[in-house]
């Protein structure tokens, strides 16, 4: 796999913080209303192991990019 | 913080993100969400927002800057949200009018916090702060600034001033406004001693030491949330101030005797009338400390240097209580002219005793009377041996009384240096360097032990 150029860089780190606040403020939530909101809850954790996928292969792509 | 009026538009391409943030705005207000800049720019055409969180990536990189500039021309509140690390992006995000830029991941306490802002955007708090000082001083009011931009962040604030200039008061009121529900621990550091002020502070663990019969929490663990006020901060024991540091700094710290560090969220405001640069100078306070402690320094003015506020606060404590009493103008001038050297502290007791008289109507001769007594009293006080300290200088003539006191207390103590540093609320450091000048002077059998 080739290196990533200085903004395609500059755009899995943007991408890398973005599902990080994405995954924080959705277990905020689910800490704060899995009593009170449960539907709210089940809408939001799917979504969340999704997110976590997608960060793992983010995370997959910066640690490869660092090491070439 | 629930506020039912207050219209937000929430923009945000991100499903799972706009799901979370909707249910924590919904606490503040009613949210509309767009998941497109497009869509945003419909939204604003059609409705009226007081409030905007703004993501800039959207359907296309950075198509979020367009919502901002029309955001700004409709004149709303906006915060923008990015993942973006490059200045660039968020100088051009408050160029074009944004009011707050939170860089991602952030959690809800950044959320919490940009919406206090705002909400105290929306209130003149400088306003309210003038009323409660009751001032119009240019140069108090813009240290009340200070406050105004200090006290919804996370910096210590340092109030500073003579005795009697409120310092306590404003303590007090800024835990109003961050929101009273939370914990206020007020710690006056001069009046706890030294060997006690530790566990205090920090807690401890049973048998931690002699006297710990079962665990305790610290100060600091009480004031998670809240506030942690440190009065006369300068009396506090340079050892405990190293500690006092990493704790500010890392928001966790040890209970004595304990292995588990306790988390504790708390905002240090502290005070003193002392010059605490002078301290560093003399090697009694540590500059790391002050500088942490400096976050936002506010000094309060003596009354002498206000005298523009002085009438108004005559009238404040006038009517403070339901038993009215009046001033005749002479009375009232009497007072204008007065030094104050306790500042507003003196002048509320003057009042009150005023008013606790059988007079109702206050002559020149009742306050005179009054403020000659007060000034014979401080006068009597400082002229002890007034001949004595010209001819030996202040320096000299304190040494020479603080020597006397600790040789005293300490023979009454049978030589006992911890009941004395108890008894005198004296640091160990000032305590060895008195003792240490005891005997450079051939004074008595005093031992440093």
């Amino acid at each position: 796999m080739s290196k990533l150029d200085s903004s395609q860089t500059d755009s899995l780190t943007h991408d890398i913080n973005s599902t990080l606040s994405s995954l924080l403020s959705a277990l905020e939530v689910v800490n704060d209303e899995w009593k009170t909101n449960p539907a709210l809850v089940d809408k939001i954790l799917p979504l969340t192991t999704l997110k976590l996928d997608l960060l793992q292969e983010q995370m997959r792509l910066y640690r490869n990019n660092s090491k070439n | 913080m629930k506020d039912k009026l207050t219209h937000i538009l929430l923009v945000e391409d991100d499903l799972l993100s706009r799901l979370s943030l909707k249910s924590r705005l919904e606490y503040f207000g009613k949210v509309t969400e767009a998941e497109t800049a497009a869509i945003a720019l419909s939204h604003l055409e059609n409705t009226t927002f007081d409030l905007a969180f703004v993501d800039l990536d959207l359907e296309s990189e950075l198509v979020g800057l367009t919502v901002v500039k029309a955001l700004k021309a409709k004149n709303i509140h906006t915060i923008v949200l990015s993942g973006r690390e490059d200045d660039s992006v968020i100088t051009q995000a408050y160029q074009l009018g944004c009011n707050d830029f939170l860089s991602k991941p952030f959690t809800k306490t950044a959320i919490d916090s940009v919406l206090k802002k705002y909400q105290h955007s929306k209130t003149d708090l400088l306003g309210r702060l003038k009323e409660v000082l009751m001032t119009d001083d240019q140069e108090l009011k813009t240290q009340l600034k200070l406050i105004e931009q200090a006290v919804f962040g996370d910096h210590p604030i340092l109030l500073t001033g003579e005795t009697g200039t409120g310092k306590t008061f404003l303590a007090k009121y800024i835990h109003e406004l961050i929101g009273s529900d939370k914990p206020f621990i007020h710690l006056n550091c001069a009046e706890i001693s030294e060997s006690l002020i530790e566990s205090e502070l920090f807690g401890h663990e049973k048998g931690s030491f002699t006297g710990a019969l079962k665990a305790k929490k610290g100060l600091m663990e009480l004031a998670d949330g809240g506030i942690l006020f440190l009065d006369e901060i300068a009396t506090l024991p340079l050892v405990l101030q190293k500690k006092l540091l990493k704790a500010i700094e890392e928001k966790t710290f040890y209970p004595l005797g304990s292995e588990k560090t306790v988390t504790s969220n708390f905002r240090l405001v502290s005070a003193t009338c002392e010059d605490l640069q002078s301290k560093v100078k003399a090697g009694e306070f540590r500059e790391d400390f002050l500088y942490r402690l400096e976050g936002f320094n506010v000094y309060l003015k003596s009354l002498r240097e206000r005298k523009s506020d002085l009438d108004n606060l005559i009238n404040f404590f006038l009517k403070k209580n339901k038993r009215r009493i009046v001033l005749s103008a002479e009375a009232r001038t009497e007072l204008l002219s007065h030094s104050w050297p306790g500042n507003i502290r003196e002048l509320q007791k003057v009042i009150e005793v005023l008013r606790s008289s059988d007079k109702g109507i206050i002559e020149k001769s009742d306050v005179t009377s009054l403020l000659k007594s007060a000034i014979a009293n401080a006068q009597n006080k400082a002229q002890i041996n007034i001949e004595e300290v010209k001819a030996m200088g202040l320096g000299a003539y304190i040494e020479k009384i603080e020597a006397q006191i600790v040789e005293q207390v300490l023979a009454g103590n049978k030589d006992k240096v911890r009941k004395t540093l108890n008894d005198l609320k004296l640091s160990n450091n000032t305590f060895y360097r008195i003792v240490t000048n005891i005997k450079g002077k051939g004074g008595s059998n005093v031992e440093a032990r």
